[in-house]
């Protein structure tokens, strides 16, 4: 293939929530490619602090889900527009 | 328009698990722009057989047959997007990481690690997306 869709790393807008670049870990924190964004695993992890957020499953189910409409967001999606 | 899907055969049969251990699935298939791999465990190219080692020695062995399977359909490791890794031990987090890494030089890929109970004996199994 030589006409690839162009393939741009997405960093979050909040350094805190930048946990592969904060851990030095071998991923992006997502990937844009096309009309697709690729997310990575994502955690409960406190925006203000950049630490871990341990609490019951429901109050870290919403933190990483407010963490991921942050990545979106910083992509310029929305979380209304999440297919998977 | 209608994207088209299309099922990838490897260049090298023998790391193909879907004929070696008859299962239902396909190495890789390709669906418009992307190409969505299987997860692949450690196979030995040379005989298909499992290559059972390390998690150091596992991974470098999926992510070189990964490499040989997405070349061999024009595509390559530098343009993956997402990627699965599966491991029998979140203990062994940093084991995967750093063989994983010297895959991923630059701009890796968006990534998800889970800790989970493997078949077969193996200790990794990496699934992927890419461009086509």
């Amino acid at each position: 293939m030589t006409d690839r869709l162009p393939r741009s790393v997405i960093e979050p807008k909040n350094p805190k929530l930048n946990v592969s670049r904060n851990a030095n870990l071998p991923h992006s924190p997502g990937i844009r490619v096309g009309d697709y964004i690729f997310l990575s695993g994502m955690g409960p992890v406190d925006p203000v602090t950049g630490r871990r957020n341990l609490g019951p499953i429901a109050e870290q189910i919403r933190q990483t889900l407010r963490n991921m409409a942050h990545m979106l967001e910083s992509a310029g999606s929305g979380s209304t527009a999440s297919s998977k | 328009m209608t994207l088209f899907r299309q099922v990838i055969e490897p260049g090298n049969p023998a790391v193909d698990p879907s004929r070696k251990f008859n299962l239902p699935l396909s190495p890789a298939v390709r669906g418009g722009d992307f190409v969505f791999l299987s997860a692949m465990a450690a196979i030995d190219p040379a005989t298909g057989e499992r290559a059972h080692g390390t998690m150091a020695a596992e991974t470098r062995q999926i992510l070189t047959n990964m490499g040989a399977l997405l070349e061999a359909v024009g595509s390559s490791l530098a343009n993956v997007v997402k990627v699965n890794v599966l491991i029998y031990s979140m203990l062994e987090y940093e084991n995967m990481n750093a063989v994983y890494r010297e895959f991923f030089p630059t701009d890796p890929p968006a990534r998800t690690v889970c800790g989970v109970k493997l078949i077969g004996g193996h200790k990794v199994e990496i699934e992927c997306v890419a461009l086509a």
